[in-house]
């Protein structure tokens, strides 16, 4: 799927070179430029403080690929960590982490992270952070199972025989065979996590005006629908092309590493 | 098996004692108390009144004095009161769960007889155009945010065409109607939360179907039957399908948090009152009784959810047992 | 295949039923004429919050004060004009010393449950809120009462300890019904939930968080109502609400119940279609304003010059234009406009970018080579630079930030703007005033007391003069505006007080914001005027053939 490889390749070039590309200070407010349609001068339109769309949107950008990348990076080492130690230690260890996964998987996360949030104040470390903190349960399963299943291998019993450390043998041997699906659990979690900044920051939660969010753009935006449809529509198609980005490329990955599902179903 | 469902509901107190410890916790996160906002900058109120909430609210006592009389009450059943509306959180939790399991109900019921035979068809002609319609249809749904979808459709629908009513659950006039037109009322006002709740799931839910089926499909068993002779119907619905179910179940189980936990913006977008609705508000309010009630029951049923889930896996599929 | 069946057997059931419940559309051309006063029809508000308790002395947010406004009446009332006139009370008379005031009560007037008001309810009423064990925000306005004392049923002599000016407008304006209240918990009866009053209004359900629907009281001692319901809608989301009304569903925003449209609305939606053919909007002033609040233990603002300078660097025109596209005037004082209280003689200082250059400079201040002022404080170099703090939430609030920010650079100030979540604004900086400068505002009332603002008394943590002003000239004033009840008297006092706070500037008075009403055009009988205030709701009709609703 080429097309989640070219819709991420377009939106990293973006993030990291928006300052060329924008053609306008996505902070400054031209007060007597307030909600133009879009046109020659403003692609997208202003806003109601006479910010330029376009601009906004790709200053935006970064925001959503640096929320994407830290918040999962944080899940993911927290739920590999978890899941390696209880899947190789198993026992009292494994019992305990299970139950911890168990709690958080009861409540609903995003009420969760709402809850923490809310109570914390937002900002856009915190989010990144409280994303992090409350989405390795699914990585962490992933590892546990796949540590349990490797670690009965004979080249993991051959490496305890040599008396090499636990820590050198999962990072080592067991981990890396874990890569692939975590790779993919990774990838489909930017555009999870995305989503859940850009939710977060609709509610007021997430990253505080002026800086701007494709969320907070669109939370500023609804009161204006019926006069300035523009403020509501490309933040949102932004979001939503980036997240599908991620998502083909994630699920590009997983067929790519799951050789069990191609070939044919009908003639067998 | 009744031993497994016992052991269950006991491993059940544990975890819903160790959610409401993090709950609770995360609440002494918050700086200032519930009995601040809203009320602390009207200049005309009493300054002993601020005193008496925070003594009727027992904040004044040390956090884990506090924690222990929740605790107490709740093993009555006892969840206290709303900071609020001074209403058990009990029954006002209670007044919103209809609403929640309307909405939810049939979005997962939707789920069910729209998402899992688009995803079964869709394996079943694997690579074909059906296959890839499905596969573009459901990525949408999974990439686009909800609340933006819920937005452009009110606009669309309610105000532009003027086809659906964009908020609240029933109109107005709704009270002085025939009972069959109330019903209509009320389905017209389910449409487009509906629409929203379930376009998200559709694609999550298909794609496993897809790929359980895609598994389901490949084993020895089904080019047996094949052999056999059987037609491909029932080659396809008294096997394929009957095996390609149960992860599906699995998968229902697991997503009741999220059902039961209301969708929170999409409640407050269309004014529906229901538990997420509830949630959003007792977190801006710092209602802390409600969010305690509210985290404890959303554990409670989405643990009983699973063990339903997990026993229906049992049902279907005979070679698992638990003991 | 049985499940595609199943499927299209209920979308067509759907659609069956959701084009059965559409009404037709009618041609909006009707509403731009008037016609005859006829009873009936629904008016449907929308609020954005559910009311909290519907017992009058609990209620501490406005949407249960908006129900309560319709369903409870006190011995007096508010007219358009923002003065005070009879309503369960005919007449009241001041004594001479001003300690004693007598009611003489309306005959006649019934409760909803059709048991009659007698001054039995005016002494139960005041027991409920001077009891210490009641849960009300309100218990303050009483304590000044020294006894109560029943003349006869009709007429009721309140006895204070000092005259207390506020108590005509302040203390029994809900008036609770002692056969059904007394002997029973106020802080836990179920009358919290089904209200009984005297209004013009009744109670008639409350679906939680969805509507509260009141009905014409046809008992009413006054005119009877012509609307035959009066329907809260609770929406939680603001441009949903907006969204709601262009689409039928609701029938007025900050009409009766607190709510306004956003300046951008008024100023956008009006010319579409869509509102102008069925809606009418009004603009009036909110009874409310925004302000710079300086902290004065600050050094930087202990010197009156520089906060009066800082008001004159300031352009409280381009503001309000900028912030709420022109809705709002500018405010030179902490009163209601247009009121008895407001000092005709007060002027704004004007804006002047030059005499403030000149007031700083006076004040010690001097240019640097960074482009600040400077000044030495303390045996230290100080620049003049301080962070402006305001909450989350409020768009406004925040915009103005960025515009003082700009405009104080011009005279070589350095503004930090930072935005804080409310509850940590009010604990962790309001309270232990660990702050420079805030922008925040008041709500008031027609009373003009403000004693709980600027008295030096008021200065504890919890308290509300909060930028620890201490003026004792003022503080003689305040108390004596409060125990003055001879209205000449009262407006004099008011009159230097508002002088004082103008001359002083310990707050910048930004402006009074507009409240923004749109009302659907079938609704007749109503005045709006500048105060927005809409009175006597038992005056509103819609003539029989343009009526929406027929319950």
């Amino acid at each position: 799927m080429m097309w989640g490889v070219g819709i991420i390749a377009l939106l990293v070039l973006t993030a990291l070179g928006c300052q060329w590309f924008a053609p306008l200070d996505p902070i400054q407010q031209t007060l007597e430029d307030r909600l133009l349609a879009p046109s020659f001068h403003h692609w997208m339109g202003t806003d109601q403080y006479g910010r330029d769309v376009f601009s906004r949107l790709l200053y935006g950008s970064r925001i959503s690929l640096a929320v994407g990348l830290v918040a999962v990076s944080i899940y993911v080492f927290i739920g590999t960590f978890v899941g390696a130690v209880a899947g190789y230690y198993g026992g009292l260890v494994d019992a305990l982490l299970m139950r911890l996964v168990d709690v958080l998987l009861c409540i609903p996360t995003f009420f969760l992270i709402l809850m923490v949030i809310a109570f914390v104040g937002p900002s856009i470390i915190n989010v990144m952070v409280i994303i992090g903190l409350t989405s390795w349960t699914d990585v962490a399963r992933l590892v546990r199972g796949e540590v349990l299943s490797l670690k009965e291998r004979e080249f993991v019993q051959a490496a305890k025989v040599i008396g090499m450390k636990d820590i050198r043998i999962i990072i080592k041997h067991i981990l890396p065979n874990a890569m692939g699906p975590i790779l993919v659990v990774a990838t489909l979690g930017i555009g999870g996590a995305i989503l859940t900044e850009s939710a977060l920051s609709f509610l007021g939660l997430g990253v505080q005006p002026p800086t701007p969010s494709w969320g907070n753009m669109l939370q500023e935006g609804k009161d204006h629908l019926t006069d300035a449809w523009w403020l509501v529509t490309f933040p949102g198609l932004a979001i939503f092309i980036t997240v599908l980005g991620y998502n083909l490329l994630g699920e590009a990955l997983r067929d790519l590493l799951d050789p069990r599902l191609r070939g044919s179903g009908r003639h067998g | 098996m009744k031993k497994y469902v016992l052991r269950r509901l006991l491993m059940m107190i544990p975890l819903l004692l160790g959610i409401s410890l993090l709950s609770f916790v995360i609440m002494q996160l918050a700086p200032g108390d519930p009995a601040t906002i809203g009320i602390a900058m009207n200049a005309k109120i009493d300054p002993t009144y601020l005193e008496k909430l925070r003594e009727s609210y027992g904040l004044n006592d040390p956090l884990m004095v506090q924690y222990w009389h929740w605790l107490k009450r709740i093993c009555t059943l006892d969840f206290g009161t709303c900071f609020g509306d001074n209403r058990p959180v009990l029954t006002v939790i209670g007044e919103r769960l209809p609403a929640t399991f309307l909405l939810s109900g049939l979005s997962l019921f939707l789920l069910f007889v729209l998402a899992v035979p688009l995803g079964v068809a869709a394996a079943y002609y694997q690579n074909s155009w059906l296959d890839r319609l499905v596969s573009i249809f459901t990525f949408v749904g999974y990439s686009m945010p909800s609340y933006w979808l819920a937005l452009i459709l009110m606009l669309l629908f309610g105000v532009e065409l003027n086809l659906l009513p964009i908020s609240g659950m029933m109109s107005t006039e709704a009270d002085y109607l025939p009972w069959y037109q109330k019903i209509g009322d009320l389905f017209s006002h389910l449409f487009l939360p509906l629409f929203v709740t379930t376009f998200g799931g559709l694609a999550s839910v298909s794609l496993y179907a897809r790929t359980s089926m895609l598994e389901v499909i490949r084993q020895d068993y089904i080019r047996t039957a094949r052999a056999k002779g059987l037609s491909e119907t029932q080659v396809v619905f008294k096997h394929a399908l009957r095996n390609a179910l149960i992860p599906i179940v699995t998968l229902m189980g697991l997503s009741l948090p999220a059902l039961i936990g209301g969708s929170f913006i999409i409640e407050t977008l269309f004014a529906w009152p229901g538990m997420g609705q509830l949630g959003l508000e007792a977190v801006f309010t710092h209602d802390y009784p409600l969010l305690m009630g509210i985290g404890i029951i959303t554990a409670f049923l989405t643990l009983t959810g699973n063990l339903l889930a997990d026993l229906a896996y049992a049902l279907l599929d005979p070679r698992i047992r638990y003991d | 295949m049985e499940f595609l069946n199943m499927v299209r057997k209920i979308i067509l059931i759907l659609s069956v039923a959701i084009v059965l419940s559409s009404c037709g559309k009618v041609d909006p051309k009707i509403y731009d004429e008037d016609g005859p006063v006829a009873d009936g029809d629904i008016l449907v508000e929308s609020s954005t919050a559910d009311a909290r308790h519907l017992m009058p002395p609990l209620v501490d947010e406005v949407g249960g004060a908006d129900i309560d406004g319709l369903v409870f009446e006190g011995l007096l009332r508010y007219n358009e004009n923002l003065e005070l006139e009879p309503c369960l009370a005919e007449k009241w008379i001041v004594s001479k010393d001003g300690k004693t005031i007598t009611y003489y009560l309306r005959k006649g007037v019934k409760f909803h449950d059709g048991v009659e008001f007698t001054a039995n309810d005016v002494l139960f009423t005041y027991k409920v809120y001077s009891d210490p064990g009641t849960n009300t925000p309100e218990g303050a306005n009483y304590q000044d009462i020294k006894d109560i004392g029943i003349i006869d049923p009709y007429t009721v002599q309140v006895r204070y300890k000092k005259p207390f000016a506020p108590a005509l407008s302040m203390t029994f304006d809900n008036i609770l019904p002692k056969h059904l209240l007394e002997g029973k918990d106020i802080n836990k009866d179920d009358f919290d939930r089904h209200p009984i009053g005297t209004g013009p209004f009744r109670f008639m359900k409350w679906d939680t968080d969805q509507k509260i629907v009141l009905e014409a009281n046809p008992d009413y001692w006054g005119n009877k109502p012509h609307l035959k319901q009066f329907v809260m809608r609770i929406i939680p989301d603001q441009s949903t609400q907006f969204l709601e009304l262009l689409n039928g569903g609701i029938d007025c925003i900050g009409a009766w119940l607190h709510g306004t449209l956003t300046p951008e609305q008024y100023n956008k939606q009006l010319d579409t279609p869509k509102f102008k053919d069925y809606y009418k909007a009004y603009s009036s002033d909110e009874l409310a304003y925004t302000y710079i609040g300086w902290n004065q233990k600050n050094p930087l603002f202990k010197d009156k010059k520089v906060r009066q300078a800082l008001t004159m660097a300031l352009d409280r025109d381009a503001i309000i234009q900028n912030v709420i596209y022109g809705e709002g005037t500018v405010a030179t004082g902490p009163f209601a406009l247009r009121t008895w209280a407001m000092n005709p003689k007060v002027k704004a200082w004007p804006f002047d970018v030059e005499k403030a250059k000149a007031y700083l400079k006076e004040a010690g201040w001097k240019m640097g080579k960074d482009g600040l002022l400077h000044k030495v404080i303390n045996h230290k170099d100080t620049p003049f630079q301080f962070t402006l703090m305001t909450n989350q939430g409020n768009v406004s609030r925040e915009r103005i930030a960025t515009i003082v920010q700009q405009q104080l650079k011009q005279v070589g100030i350095q503004v930090n703007v930072q935005v804080v979540e409310w509850t940590t604004f009010i604990s962790q900086y309001l309270n232990p005033r660990k702050f420079d400068a805030v922008i925040s505002g008041w709500t008031i009332s027609a009373d003009p007391d403000c004693y709980s603002i600027w008295h030096s008394s008021q200065m504890g943590e919890h308290q509300f003069n909060f930028i620890s002003y201490k003026n004792a000239r003022l503080d003689e004033l305040l108390i004596e505006g409060r125990h003055t009840l001879d209205q000449k008297k009262r407006q004099k006092i008011y009159w230097q007080i508002h002088s004082i706070l103008n001359e002083e500037q310990p707050y910048t008075f930004l402006y009074v914001p507009h409240q923004l009403t749109a009302i659907h055009k079938r609704f007749k009988g109503y005045h709006m005027n500048s105060n927005g205030i809409l009175t006597h709701p038992e005056a509103w009709y819609v003539p029989l053939n343009q009526q929406k609703y027929n319950p």
